[in-house]
């Protein structure tokens, strides 16, 4: 711009400022400038929004209700134990079930026609037991027409001494996932599950038997894997018309490729995990057999207890949450992107932490899945210390919003945005330590909502008292409920489920072969055959 | 010496021959300086299409910056940015003002 035009522009500028000013409205002139990345500002254009999730209360007693473009995406809630994490969650499964009824939830009415999907991980059980009683006391206080509404909608994943739910491990139920994908998957959960040591002999074997049983469509089973191992006229007979040409082959030249010990060590590893009844009786059950005793319903919230107990070491049990995890994530993305679902993971870290080979699947997912409508949300208590790093990062950019109950490393999260919260005083970084100071004091049910581009904004999460005083019961009665209401839907009794094993093992297995048929294996060649065979023995 | 007074001399010539190029060029741009005078001082164009008159000062937000101030829509205070068109608020049709 030259000289003139600049000379032109300042002489009249004034001028254009004041006709300009004079086109606002009186009223407004004297208004403040909205801050745009005022949260409160935001959520007040978005009331009109059918869909307002309830979360809390702002410090000034008026409700704070999340639009569906913040409450349906990803968010990371940290704090201490106690600090109200659990609470936090146990609002929103309440919230789902509610409006799923069709019932209003915190005195916001159910949006029309909704419909969610949801499922809880919970590798600790409190909070899987938290939910059981909160369904009981909602069940008994229900018609018997929203009861039965309730037995439906509600699925559970649990392993106790009487029930058992069964996970078809190696089911690909018409999905377009690949036998070779299932089973890499499986022996993954399971190697990093174990404390057995897998050779690399015994990792390809176990692959290939789990491409076997997806093709063939039959659970783990260790008087079949017994058998197919050790009577090869059963083995030609199982290999015939088999769909996979490559696995079928692997397994017609077994006694060729692969040492005895191998087979053998293979086979301790399935005995091991099939040593637990709970376990057996869950991923042993025939497919068919599933579908036949739990007939498929509307299922729409998900509740999955993965803690260990005293029927299962923790190992054991974090094993399931990832084969269910793996599951998640297989069909996730092939689901109508048009009903929402949320996957809530309670205590994150202690199960992405353990479940290395979940942490490439999870940060994938966290990316990708957003496009078909499904929010994660993680629960943890110290979320970036427990998680690998990658993973933590990949999850921090993923999410739309954090919620930051009492901890201490995620204070730093929000401590930069100090000079924007009101009530804070001092220079920028006396106003950032008393941020850090107050999120790493608050107290219970007490937390920092920030959701990204927002300013962080305190809040007190929703008020959730202990069912079982409103109900006149105590804990044990509802547990008992909802395991006598509930939970027969969507598990089997273990000797059931022990008997339908049976019955498949008598029909596919039949007799098993006399001693002296045992195969023996390929001979050892030479010193390094016998020394590798050895090595395969001590595994 | 010689060749110095040889260079003066000629520079001299190439700016007289330039002369009428500068002077033509040197009155278009008073032409257009006293067309955006006009504008500014009266605050509004006529547009030419359909006649509806335009203010040039508005709530503006800079096309390059993002900058939104009540002022001129030609200029951005903040980064400088000039516009020698706007749009018609009637019926759209782009304007030049200057």
């Amino acid at each position: 711009m030259g000289i003139g035009e600049d000379f032109l522009f300042r002489l009249h500028g004034a001028k254009g400022r004041r006709e300009a000013l004079r086109l606002v409205p009186k009223g407004e002139t004297a208004a403040v400038p909205e801050d745009p990345r005022s949260l409160p500002a935001f959520l007040a254009r978005e009331d009109g929004s059918e869909i307002r999730v309830p979360v809390g209360t702002l410090p000034d007693g008026r409700p704070l209700a999340l639009p569906a473009s913040i409450a349906w995406k990803a968010a990371i809630e940290v704090g201490a134990s106690g600090s109200g994490k659990t609470r936090k969650l146990l609002s929103r499964l309440k919230t789902e079930i509610l409006w799923n009824l069709g019932l209003p939830a915190f005195g916001s009415p159910a949006p029309a026609d909704y419909r969610s999907d949801l499922e809880l991980l919970d590798p600790k059980t409190e909070t899987f037991d938290e939910v059981k009683k909160l369904v009981a006391a909602l069940y008994i206080e229900s018609s018997p027409g929203r009861q039965r509404q309730l037995r439906q909608m509600i699925r559970v994943f649990d392993w106790t001494a009487e029930r058992v739910t069964p996970l078809p491990l190696y089911h690909l139920g018409g999905s377009d996932t690949s036998d070779a994908f299932l089973a890499h998957q499986r022996l993954d959960v399971e190697i990093a599950a174990s404390r057995l040591t897998y050779t690399d002999g015994v990792k390809g074997l176990a692959f290939m038997y789990g491409r076997l049983l997806a093709v063939k469509d039959i659970p783990p089973n260790v008087a079949y894997a017994r058998r197919f191992f050790r009577d090869a006229g059963f083995r030609t007979k199982e290999l015939t018309n088999l769909r996979s040409r490559d696995v079928a082959a692997y397994f017609a030249s077994l006694e060729e490729s692969l040492p005895r010990q191998t087979m053998e060590a293979f086979l301790r590893r399935l005995e091991h995990t099939l040593s637990f009844p709970e376990i057996r009786a869950s991923v042993g059950m025939p497919p068919n057999a599933v579908a036949r005793l739990l007939p498929s319903q509307d299922h729409r919230v998900t509740i999955g207890n993965y803690g260990p107990g005293t029927r299962l070491p923790l190992g054991k049990a974090l094993e399931r949450a990832s084969h269910r995890l793996v599951d998640l994530l297989r069909v996730l993305p092939r689901r109508n992107p048009a009903t929402p679902f949320f996957l809530l993971l309670e205590e994150a870290a202690v199960l992405l932490s353990q479940a290395g080979e979940l942490t490439d699947p999870l940060a994938n997912a966290s990316r990708t899945l957003r496009a078909f409508n499904v929010g994660i949300t993680l629960a943890a208590q110290d979320f970036a210390a427990a998680l690998p790093k990658p993973l933590a990062r990949t999850l921090l950019l993923n999410a739309r919003a954090f919620v930051l109950f009492q901890s201490r490393d995620e204070a730093e999260l929000v401590a930069s945005f100090a000079d924007e919260i009101p009530g804070l005083d001092g220079t920028s970084a006396q106003k950032k330590a008393a941020l850090v100071r107050e999120i790493q004091n608050l107290p219970p049910r007490h937390a920092y909502l920030y959701v990204k581009g927002y300013t962080p904004l305190r809040f007190v999460t929703l008020d959730m008292p202990d069912p079982a005083p409103a109900a006149g019961m105590t804990d044990a009665e509802l547990l008992a409920i909802f395991d006598r209401e509930i939970l027969p839907a969507s598990t089997v009794p273990l000797a059931v489920a022990d008997e339908e094993i049976r019955k498949w093992e008598a029909e596919t297995v039949g007799a098993p072969p006399s001693a002296g048929k045992t195969p023996a294996g390929p001979r050892p060649k030479g010193i390094a055959d016998l020394l590798a065979g050895l090595e395969e023995d001590e595994s | 010496m010689t060749r110095a007074i040889l260079r003066v001399l000629g520079l001299g010539l190439l700016y007289l021959l330039a002369s009428p190029v500068f002077l033509v060029l040197g009155i278009r741009r008073l032409q257009k300086l006293q067309q955006l005078h006009r504008a500014l001082a009266a605050g509004a164009v006529t547009c030419p299409s359909c006649g509806y008159r335009n203010a040039l000062a508005a709530l503006a937000r800079c096309r390059r910056c993002g900058f939104a101030e009540y002022a001129t829509r030609l200029r951005c205070s903040a980064c400088g940015q000039t516009t020698k068109t706007i749009d018609c608020a009637s019926c759209q049709a782009s304007i030049r003002v200057w």
